[in-house]
C-alpha cells in the first residue's frame, strides 16, 4: 500500500506510546538492534534506568543475558522531526501535546532514548493508570500513533556519533 | 453454442443486474454482451463480470478474446459492487479481529462496536479512499488508516462509558508529513470537519511546524 510502518506494529504498542523506546544511532549501530535480552534473572536490572554516575553492576553476557535475534524489525525516526513536534487540536479541547526525545539510558544501553508526550508541561508517561482514560490522553495517543506512522522510515539515514565531549 | 445455466452467478437486482462471481470463466449472455472490470486492491485476483440486460448468463468456454461493453450505468454499478465487496472484506476482518480482542472492549457488545465501526467505514468510503485499514486495539478502540486524495487519515474510535453516546472519535489528517487537522468529538461531528477539509481544500492551513533545532544527522531506531 505504502512504504510506511505497518499499522499493527504500532497499534499493539498503544500502551508503550506514552514512553516509546528508541536507540540513538551513532555508537549504537543498526546491527545492535538484533541484540535482545533473555528472560534471565538480570533482565529487570538491564532494563532498569541507569542512575547517572552509578557503576553498572553487571556487563551483559552473550547467551546468558542476551542473544542475537535477526528477526527483529526496525524503522528510523529523525530526532529533528520528533523533538518539539506539536499537534494542535482544534476541537475546543485545548489539547496541544508536544513530543520530546529524552535520553533515558538503561543499565544495558546507554544509548536508549524515549519519545515522550507532554501536555501543559506534564509528561503523560508519569500519569497514574486511572488518569489515562481522560479525553485529552486519548487525543495524545491517537496523535502518537499517527505521528509514528507518518514519520517512521525504512531507508537507512545518514547518522553520526554524539561527540564524546558532550557526555564523557 | 448451447446456453448453459450457471447457478453460481447471482444476479443482484439491487445493484442493477450486476453479476458477481469470484473466479475466471469467460462469460457471455444470450445477447452476447459481456463486460469485465478488474477490481483493484486486495481483490486483484478476482474479476467481476457485469451482465448487461436481463438475459440470464451462459458460459462460453470457447471464447478467448472477448469484448467489453460498459455503459455509464454499468460503471456506476461496478463501483457499487466494489464497495459491496469491500464491505465483505471489512466484515470478515472485523469478525476475525473481534474474537481475539473482545476482552479489551469491556462491556461493549459486538453489535454496538460493529454499528459504530460500520458508520465509520461508511463515512470513510464517502471520501473515496484508495484504501482503508484498521486494527482493534487493546485500549478499547479501533484505529483506522485511510488514504484519500493524497491525505493520510488516522482515525481512532474510542469506546468509553464516560463519553457522549459511549463513543469518541479522534482524527489526525496528514499531507506531505504535516498535520492538516487534529480533531475529536462525535462520529458525525468529526466527519463533518473531515468533509469540510476535503471540500475546501484551498483553505487548508498547516497547524504544525517542524523545528529543526537538533542535527538531523542524529537518528533513532524504534524496535518492533
Amino acid at each position: 500500500m505504502d512504504n510506511k510502518v505497518r499499522l499493527d506494529c504500532i497499534v499493539r504498542f498503544t500502551d508503550n506510546l506514552r514512553d516509546f523506546s528508541n536507540n540513538l544511532l551513532g555508537t549504537f549501530e543498526i546491527d545492535n538492534i538484533h541484540l535482545e535480552l533473555t528472560k534471565g534473572e538480570f533482565r529487570n536490572y538491564f532494563n532498569g534506568d541507569w542512575i547517572q554516575g552509578s557503576s553498572v553492576e553487571r556487563i551483559p553476557q552473550f547467551k546468558k543475558d542476551f542473544f542475537v535475534n535477526k528477526e527483529r524489525g526496525f524503522f528510523f525516526l529523525s530526532i529533528s522531526e520528533c523533538n518539539d513536534y506539536e499537534v494542535n487540536y482544534t476541537d475546543g479541547s485545548n489539547v496541544n501535546p508536544i513530543c520530546k526525545v529524552l535520553h533515558t539510558p538503561t543499565n544495558s544501553n546507554f544509548w536508549h532514548v524515549s519519545l515522550r508526550w507532554f501536555l501543559n508541561g506534564q509528561d503523560i508517561s508519569e500519569l497514574e493508570e486511572r488518569q489515562r482514560r481522560r479525553p485529552e490522553i486519548k487525543r495524545i495517543l491517537t496523535a502518537a500513533k499517527a505521528f509514528i506512522q507518518e514519520k517512521g522510515k525504512f531507508d537507512i539515514p545518514a547518522y553520526q556519533s554524539v561527540d564524546n565531549s558532550i557526555y564523557m | 453454442m448451447e446456453a448453459i445455466e450457471y447457478p453460481e452467478i447471482k444476479i443482484n437486482t439491487a445493484l442493477n443486474n450486476v453479476g458477481i462471481h469470484s473466479y475466471m470463466p469467460r462469460w457471455t449472455t444470450k445477447t452476447g454482451l459481456v463486460g469485465e472490470i478488474l477490481i483493484p486492491g486486495t481483490f486483484e485476483q478476482y474479476h467481476s463480470t457485469i451482465v448487461i440486460g436481463n438475459t440470464y448468463p451462459s458460459q462460453d468456454n470457447t471464447t478467448k478474446d472477448y469484448f467489453t461493453t460498459l455503459s455509464p450505468s454499468s460503471i456506476k454499478a461496478s463501483a457499487q459492487e466494489r464497495k459491496s465487496r469491500k464491505y465483505v472484506e471489512y466484515i470478515s476482518e472485523f469478525s476475525k479481529n473481534w474474537n481475539s480482542k473482545r476482552l479489551h472492549f469491556n462491556s461493549f457488545t459486538k453489535d454496538f462496536v460493529w454499528d459504530n465501526f460500520k458508520t465509520t467505514i461508511d463515512q470513510l468510503l464517502q471520501l473515496k479512499p484508495d484504501y482503508i485499514s484498521f486494527n482493534l486495539t487493546n485500549d478499547c478502540s479501533i484505529f483506522f488508516k485511510a488514504l484519500a486524495k493524497e491525505k493520510n487519515i488516522y482515525l481512532e474510535l474510542f469506546f468509553d462509558e464516560d463519553a457522549e453516546e459511549n463513543v469518541e472519535t479522534i482524527v489526525n489528517i496528514y499531507k506531505d508529513g504535516k498535520v492538516l487537522i487534529a480533531y475529536g468529538g462525535s462520529i458525525e461531528g468529526t466527519f463533518q470537519k473531515i468533509q469540510e477539509l476535503f471540500i475546501s481544500k484551498d483553505k487548508i492551513t498547516v497547524s504544525t511546524s517542524i523545528p529543526y533545532a537538533i542535527s538531523s544527522a542524529y537518528s533513532a531506531t524504534a524496535e518492533f
